[in-house]
């Protein structure tokens, strides 16, 4: 039986809006980590600035609650200096791909080990309710009232075009499918992107529950090969009428920190340092 | 009679190696023995441009540049324009005449035609190999040791074969052949190695990447910018040696979250930047004084507001460094003068940044990042990594609140992975576990927590160094890079005029030593030297000492102030 209780924060609630689409990510990430028997003390969990990011505190694991979009860095730091970490992000869509994209897409050509979560709810919450970068063109808000001028970001096409090695998407009503996903991606060596697609019922009027549910579709349930770049690339393009949930691609290619491995056996952050000897250094300026 | 000082200033444009010319002409000396202070003036530009090295050489220590020159090296006629007029009457003028369309206009001066695109031809090397040959016909000119001259070539070269050297041996050799055949008679007699202790021909940037190996640092994340640059070119060189990983990000932005992560995950890190990747970097710096995560942060300053003058030096970032990112919060600031500080400092950053849990700042300069001073080797016995409250593995105590409210303001710390240990490092205002919270009596005891820090550093750090007579009425008040040009301009006060002044030197800029401040100026006179426009530490010495300097000589154009202009300002006021 897994236990998802043991990622509880004993004493706490999340406190978003009831039918908010992050519980759904919520309880799927505590069953993915469950079924991957992540331990708490051996998962770094960096969250941005959101609804979104508000889940580092119901989550009882190493937490670093950092700033607006730039969770990726962070994150990628946390790794790079223990590699027997389990690092995972979870941030949102303003956080990710508007202050942080450029953060994303370096991340994913040095395609370091760590697995990015983005509950994209297409929406600003927190600040009420402003178009974010993937809130669909003409759709209209109180500060945009003549409706989006301008196109969303495609983030699954721009992480494949980026070298991401893991490019998924899910939704936080499909949660046993959620799960799985979130399995796949930890599971998954190498920089992995899922892109969650999450209503905001307080602020968001289009992308609701019944407009998620009418438009997703199961990508392992059609004839699919999540090896195939071209083919990932042209799915991750696939918006309108119907929007595949899933894998999109997967490929096994060596990691940044396989490519520095030869420079320390233990992790940076264990290496001792009381007794450098410098002297070699300093002969060399005599 | 031999000559004991030189000043020495070669220039060219910019691809003919006048980079590589700055430390092997410094180490031939610094070889012998000799105290050497080498700066560069470039503009910002890969090719073309008017680029400089100047040498100012002696037997006697000296820290600072000084403007006339013994010997002007002139590889383009450009510097024939340029610098002409920096040359002493009876100095030489080492040119090509070849090259030079220009006639020299000066006739107090000794022309040394020396035709180094020949000489270079002739032994078919290279057009680029004038510099060695340069180097060479100045040795021989002064009468000087070539021998120290191909030792420093060697070290140059080394890493790239035998026949590199062998090459640019020859070209010096060439150079040095035909001088002493044309012009026998050295320069004042000429200069011999002497006997002394060894010393390192050592920039700032250097002496900081030593500091910060020794003190093990196993993370950085640089983004290019001039100054700073050359932490990357050293930290690349000896990465691997050192089992450091050093990772070149997008940006600066990224940068410091990429080292913030790494020193939450347990290994100390370090970003270096300069005013304007700093400026990208504040919000980050704030990320790591609310998750009380150590951090080291370089900045060699340079002239701003924005892109301001890239290449050139200044000290016009200190309030900035005091101030930046919102909010209330304690980071430490310490402010190198020389080489030798700069490798102290640098260790003790880590340290501080270990013991405080807090930012600590390394503020340098162009001029101190990027020159070369001879620098006797560091004596590392006393140095002791102090990784300050981290609990290792098995010692986490099972009420462990990350956050704990103490009288230092300094909690136990645990890193990912140690078990027992898990809190969030969280940015929101948070509770002693690091859960949130926005309730009143709980925000304020947190503030009161990290900035109680200010209280820890200070009561455990001293923060100046007093130099020169201690009983002096008129105290010289400074920091940073200009320390050098200071002190030899006491010198000077005292070889020429019998005045025997005092000198402030202010390190710590955060947290203010108010107390020593005060001792050593309350009741005397005080003159101010900075290199900036605004007298910065001077606002600092009447905020927290209550004193207002006398005088102030402030210098802003992008230079660092030469001892002989320095020692005729003080003059001016004393």
């Amino acid at each position: 039986m897994e236990d998802v209780h043991r990622y509880d924060v004993p004493g706490t609630w999340p406190t978003w809006c009831p039918g908010c689409g992050n519980f759904g990510i919520w309880n799927a990430m505590k069953s993915a980590y469950a079924s991957t028997d992540l331990a708490p003390h051996k998962t770094a969990i960096v969250c941005g600035i959101g609804c979104s990011g508000n889940l580092s505190y119901w989550i009882n694991t190493y937490v670093l609650h950092s700033l607006h979009g730039r969770s990726v860095p962070v994150a990628q730091g946390v790794k790079l200096a223990n590699r027997n970490l389990t690092v995972i992000v979870h941030a949102g869509d303003g956080d990710t791909y508007g202050e942080g994209l450029g953060h994303l897409l370096h991340a994913a050509r040095r395609n370091i080990d760590i697995t990015v979560f983005v509950h994209d709810n297409q929406v600003y919450g927190l600040t009420t309710g402003q178009p974010s970068p993937t809130s669909f063109k003409g759709t209209k808000w109180k500060v945009d009232p003549e409706g989006v001028v301008a196109s969303p970001v495609t983030p699954l096409p721009l992480a494949l075009l980026a070298g991401a090695t893991f490019v998924g998407r899910g939704f936080s009503g499909e949660n046993k499918h959620l799960s799985d996903l979130m399995t796949k991606a930890i599971q998954h060596k190498g920089f992995s992107l899922v892109d969650i697609g999450q209503p905001c019922v307080t602020w968001n009027h289009v992308n609701t529950w019944k407009w998620w549910n009418d438009h997703v579709y199961k990508l392992d349930e059609t004839e699919y090969d999540r090896s195939n770049y071209e083919l990932a690339l042209k799915k991750a393009q696939e918006v309108g009428d119907k929007l595949p949930i899933g894998v999109l691609y997967e490929a096994d290619k060596p990691t940044f920190d396989d490519e520095y491995r030869s420079l320390n056996a233990e992790p940076l952050a264990q290496v001792p340092i009381d007794e450098i000897d410098v002297s070699k250094l300093m002969a060399k300026h005599l | 009679m031999s000559n004991s000082q030189l000043n020495w200033k070669i220039g060219g444009e910019a691809g003919y190696g006048i980079m590589t010319v700055g430390e092997i002409f410094s180490k031939a000396f610094i070889k012998g023995g000799y105290y050497v202070v080498a700066h560069t003036e470039y503009p910002s530009l890969i090719r073309g441009g008017h680029n400089t090295f100047q040498i100012r050489i002696d037997a006697r220590q000296i820290r600072a540049p000084i403007q006339p020159v013994d010997v002007l090296v002139a590889l383009n006629a450009e510097t024939i324009e340029l610098d002409l007029d920096d040359l002493i009457p009876g100095g030489l003028l080492v040119y090509d005449a070849a090259n030079s369309k220009v006639a020299p206009a000066r006739e107090d001066i000794t022309r040394c035609d020396v035709p180094l695109t020949k000489l270079m031809a002739d032994l078919h090397l290279p057009k680029v190999a004038i510099n060695m040959a340069a180097m060479g016909a100045s040795i021989g000119l002064i009468g000087y040791e070539l021998a120290l001259l191909n030792a420093a070539i060697e070290d140059a070269f080394g890493h790239k074969g035998e026949k590199i050297v062998e090459q640019n041996v020859g070209a010096a050799k060439a150079g040095y052949e035909y001088v002493t055949r044309t012009y026998p008679e050295p320069y004042k007699g000429g200069m011999t190695s002497m006997e002394g202790p060894p010393r390192m021909t050592l920039t700032g940037n250097d002496a900081i990447c030593i500091g910060a190996l020794k003190a093990g640092m196993k993370f950085i994340a640089i983004y290019p910018m001039t100054p700073t640059h050359t932490i990357m070119t050293y930290m690349a060189a000896h990465a691997r040696e050192y089992g450091v990983m050093m990772i070149q990000p997008e940006d600066e932005i990224a940068g410091i979250n990429l080292a913030i992560g790494a020193s939450f995950a347990g290994a100390r890190s370090m970003v270096a930047t300069s005013g304007g990747g700093f400026s990208l970097m504040v919000e980050g710096l704030g990320l790591a004084a609310a998750t009380e995560t150590p951090l080291v942060v370089v900045e060699g300053q340079r002239p701003g507001p924005s892109t301001g003058l890239a290449t050139r030096t200044a000290q016009g970032d200190l309030r900035f460094c005091l101030h930046a990112s919102q909010g209330d919060f304690f980071r430490v600031v310490l402010a190198p003068g020389d080489p030798e500080e700069c490798f102290y400092e640098t260790f003790r950053a880590f340290n501080l940044a270990d013991a405080l849990q807090t930012p600590v700042l390394v503020l340098t300069d162009k001029h101190l990042a990027t020159s070369f001073f001879a620098t006797e080797p560091f004596n590392t016995d006393g140095l002791h990594v102090d990784r300050g409250l981290l609990l290792a593995e098995g010692k986490v105590p099972p009420d462990f609140k990350r956050y704990e409210t103490t009288p230092t303001g300094v909690s136990a710390r645990t890193v990912p992975g140690t078990e027992g240990g898990v809190f969030n490092a969280n940015s929101d205002e948070h509770d002693e576990s690091g859960y949130f919270s926005e309730d009143a009596p709980v925000v304020a005891t947190s503030v009161d927590k990290r900035c109680r820090k200010y209280f820890t550093a200070a009561a455990s750090l001293d923060g100046i160094k007093l130099h020169g007579n201690l009983s002096s009425s008129t105290v010289l008040v400074g920091w940073g890079s200009a320390k050098g040009a200071i002190l030899d301009a006491m010198d000077f006060l005292r070889a020429k005029d019998g005045i025997d002044l005092g000198f402030l030197q202010v390190l710590f800029m955060s947290p203010f030593p108010s107390q020593p401040v005060k001792e050593r100026l309350e009741g005397n006179r005080v003159i101010l030297i900075e290199n900036n426009r605004g007298a910065q530490l001077g606002s600092l010495i009447k905020e927290h000492a209550q004193i207002r300097p006398n005088h102030t000589i402030l210098k802003y154009d992008g230079r660092a102030f030469n001892a002989d202009e320095l020692y005729n300002l003080i003059k001016e006021v004393l």
